[in-house]
């Protein structure tokens, strides 16, 4: 009785998958509903974001044993096999800091920010993504440098669907690379070389830090008032918490996540 | 009884059917990047339904679908359990259904184990390996449960199936061998198309030989299944369905080659990485119904303990033992370092490839092993294992034993054995009914293994190894014309043509005689070649000379089978006491 009844919920499935993949959002959840025109001169419509003076600091730390980090397996290409790298999936510095973790407003600011004039850049050198987390505000450029003498491909994945892929042979002049989409941590990929992993926060405002080797982070220039921190993890995902920023004083975050 | 046996079939089919779709989102989870999507199994963050969004959702769905396959193959079971009452089909056709619960509930396991542990590579090839052999049970049970037509199909004569088999154990291995260069990270091991870096076999890294094996592999593959295709078509045209999969598979192969020319070209384009495993799936079900449907009537024997120990048998594991001596012979004479992990890969593979030689000649020689005394006693004659069990067994031996060879040494070794398993099953094998001289075309294979461990260290060919390959050479001759003196009926009635039955025992005993100086002659050039020193050199001429009198005095003796016998035991003797003289002369020196 039920053979093409148990068939069609499996392809529906499939189908599903398949079909969803170049909609689905990425990992941290929109905030707000992104402006869609990257360039802020054509966005007359939306409000101009506003700024201030507080500050949140913290620290971002992992309790437990943090998993040893081998040596990246690269022998199979003899210029990167040149210089021996660990991975670095998990970067705990003095203290417990937690390395290479984004903390981001995730709630509480409206309207639009202009990007910052400079562009960002991602570094392709020793085979590894240099740096290896970084965010940027919404229209501000990346340049995908190739320091190497071999050949990087840059494979932009949104979530589970791709973004952009594209080669970068030795000597190429750096590729400029603009995204559409704020509030979302694109995961830079290079398939030739299978352990080469970065990330690149895509925010709409500029009230994000990535912290640093002992896990400190700082983020300025907010405007008074309530917000809701989060703080992502390549591997232990993201946790949030509730911060009221005053004018005067900097306000204070602390964030664990737990080695397993 | 309510349920039709036409019931069981299409429910059988709807199983396959999601079985196929559920490895292809399984080819998504690693496509997309999404394997470590959720930290923890079988829940997802703790989740029995996490949000669905990224990289989650794609993880996320193989797990759930995987779950429905598990509900469907256990269904599956309990259907051919109550059908099995009265129904010898379903009865025959219930051991396949609790062995796919079997490979469905690893499979999971393994699935479970290899995000726990984060993405091992032989843990998640063997995730790919079981898939497979899941959906090949799956395929199984489908087919063979299928209600008999009214009009029973004309009989396809049965190398139709048995190429078919070979094509499919050859797809399998190389789909296996498709997941090692996924997992492993080797796909893009080289970005340049047909050649890799520049060469057919770079020397570079295993990773990258990973990568130009499977394409070398690729192109074998194809020529087999465009051979099953052309025999197919030949011998059993009137056959439609059979016609129509003949068509498809060699239509399919083109396809997957371009698909797998883009992957790479592509940087992995996610459709295009997914066709490619989509087609190699299909490739492999379409063998897999030749097989099964060129023959409806086969059925496989009891598989029992008795069913493994013979498949162990067919391996010839004490023959396979002394050769895989000849060959760690070989590697530890050669001058040179060789890593550890390359020794043990290059072992395994020679044992393999010995291995699948000794099946493939059992199953070549069933026949004719059925009417001797020395073999009678096989499992093919004594029918405890099927014929295409054995081919299966011994095309299944070659594939393994050559990418180990290969990975594990060097493309000169490895050619040596594909040279080895071919020039005994053959050439060999074949030759043995035509005419006295095999013997001298099977000493060519024979003595390949301990030349094979000389070049896995060496790396190339050069005097010495050349010598160590004569030495094991020569001596087979007078080695395997004693046995064919005593064991002379025996062969005369299985209908081989060994020397003595085809020249008279003069020629004969001055051939062992002739081949016995020649062996001694280049055992004592090891010396000046620099593979031994003196103390061997007194030793082999010691032994050397004992030989030549024992093969001389064949020509005084009156009691042939006697003087043949103990020639035979003493070659062994020999061989031994030699290998023990350079072994120590090289520990000493």
């Amino acid at each position: 009785m039920s053979i093409r009844r148990a068939v069609l919920p499996l392809a529906a499935v499939y189908l599903a998958l398949t079909a969803c993949q170049k909609q689905t959002s990425s990992e941290p959840a929109p905030a707000a509903p992104a402006a869609p025109a990257p360039a802020a001169p054509a966005a007359p419509a939306a409000a101009r974001g506003a700024t201030g003076s507080g500050t949140i600091a913290g620290t971002v730390k992992l309790t437990g044993t943090p998993p040893e980090m081998q040596l990246t397996k690269r022998q199979a290409d003899p210029y990167c096999a040149k210089t021996p790298v660990k991975e670095e999936e998990v970067v705990v510095g003095a203290g417990g800091g937690l390395k290479n973790v984004i903390v981001r407003v995730s709630k509480g600011v409206t309207g639009s920010y202009d990007p910052p004039a400079a562009s960002a850049t991602v570094d392709q050198s020793a085979c590894m993504y240099r740096p290896r987390v970084q965010g940027i505000v919404l229209g501000q450029p990346v340049q995908i440098k190739n320091s190497d003498m071999t050949l990087h491909n840059i494979h932009g994945y949104k979530g589970a669907s791709t973004l952009f892929n594209k080669a970068e042979i030795p000597g190429q002049p750096p590729m400029v690379q603009q995204f559409s989409d704020a509030d979302q941590i694109v995961k830079l990929k290079c398939d030739v070389h299978p352990w080469m992993t970065g990330y690149v926060l895509v925010s709409s405002h500029p009230f994000f830090a990535v912290t640093g080797d002992d896990g400190s982070f700082k983020i300025s220039g907010l405007p008074p008032g309530s917000y809701t921190l989060e703080a992502w993890h390549e591997r232990y995902g993201a946790k949030t918490a509730e911060i009221t920023v005053a004018a005067d004083k900097p306000a204070q975050a602390a964030f664990a996540f737990e080695a397993k | 009884m309510l349920l039709h046996p036409r019931v069981v079939h299409r429910f059988a089919v709807a199983t396959a059917v999601a079985t196929y779709l559920l490895i292809l989102i399984g080819g998504l989870v690693h496509g997309t990047g999404s394997s470590l999507a959720c930290p923890d199994w079988p829940t997802c963050y703790g989740s029995l339904m996490p949000k669905m969004e990224g990289g989650v959702l794609v993880e996320h769905s193989h797990r759930l679908a995987a779950a429905t396959v598990v509900i469907l193959t256990l269904a599956l079971a309990a259907m051919l359990t109550a059908t099995a009452v009265k129904d010898a089909a379903m009865r025959r056709l219930r051991p396949f259904g609790w062995m796919a619960v079997g490979l469905v509930f690893v499979q999971a396991l393994l699935g479970g184990i290899t995000v726990k542990l984060r993405l091992p590579t032989p843990i998640s090839t063997a995730h790919t390996g079981t898939s497979l052999l899941f959906f090949l049970t799956l395929v199984y049970i489908a087919v063979r449960s299928r209600p008999a037509p009214s009009v029973s199909p004309t009989v396809a004569p049965p190398s139709v199936a048995r190429l078919a088999l070979v094509a499919a154990v050859a797809i399998y291995f190389q789909m296996l061998l498709g997941g090692l260069v996924r997992h492993s990270g080797a796909a893009l091991a080289c970005t340049d198309v047909p050649l890799c870096r520049g060469s057919l076999w770079p020397d570079a890294h295993p990773t990258v030989l990973i990568q130009a094996l499977h394409r070398l592999t690729g192109v074998a593959v194809a020529l087999l299944v465009f051979a099953s295709s052309a025999l197919t078509l030949r011998r059993a045209w009137t056959r439609t369905g059979l016609r129509t999969l003949a068509i498809g598979a060699p239509v399919l192969v083109i396809v997957q080659i371009a698909l797998g020319i883009r992957a790479v070209t592509s940087f992995l384009d996610l459709a295009t990485v997914e066709s490619h495993l989509a087609v190699a799936t299909a490739l492999l079900a379409t063998q897999v119904l030749i097989a099964l449907r060129a023959d409806p009537a086969t059925v496989p024997g009891p598989v029992s303990v008795g069913w493994f120990a013979s498949m162990v048998r067919l391996a010839k594991p004490r023959i396979t033992g002394m050769v895989i001596i000849t060959f760690l012979g070989g590697l530890w004479l050669a001058p040179g370092e060789i890593a550890h992990w390359r020794t043990i890969m290059t072992l395994i593979g020679t044992a393999l490839l010995v291995a699948a030689s000794n099946a493939l000649n059992m199953y070549m020689e069933r026949d004719a092993d059925a009417l001797m005394d020395r073999t009678r006693d096989r499992p093919l004659p004594r029918a405890i294992v099927s014929p295409e069990a054995a081919l299966a067994f011994g095309a299944g031996l070659t594939c393994v034993g050559i990418a180990l060879v290969f990975l594990g040494s060097n493309l000169l070794t490895g050619l040596l054995g594909m040279l080895a398993v071919s020039g005994y099953v053959a050439v060999y094998t074949p030759l043995k009914r035509v005419s006295g001289a095999a013997v001298f075309v099977g000493a060519i294979p024979g003595a390949l293994p301990p030349l094979m461990g000389w070049t896995a260290v060496t790396g190339h060919l050069d005097a010495p190894g050349l010598a160590l390959f004569a030495v094991l050479f020569l001596w087979q001759i007078p080695h395997f014309l004693a046995i064919a003196i005593y064991r002379g009926a025996d062969y005369a009635r299985a209908g081989f043509k060994v020397l003595p039955l085809t020249v008279s025992a003069r020629v004969t005993r001055a051939t062992m005689l002739a081949f016995s100086v020649l062996l001694v002659a280049v055992t004592i050039a090891l010396g000046p070649l620099r593979v031994a020193g003196p103390r061997y050199e007194l030793v082999a001429a010691l032994l050397g000379a004992v030989f030549i009198g024992w093969a001389a005095a064949g020509f005084r003796r009156s009691a042939e089978t006697r003087w043949a016998r103990s020639l035979f035991v003493y070659s062994i003797v020999y061989l031994t006491l030699l290998f023990v003289a350079l072994a120590i002369d090289r520990t000493v020196a």
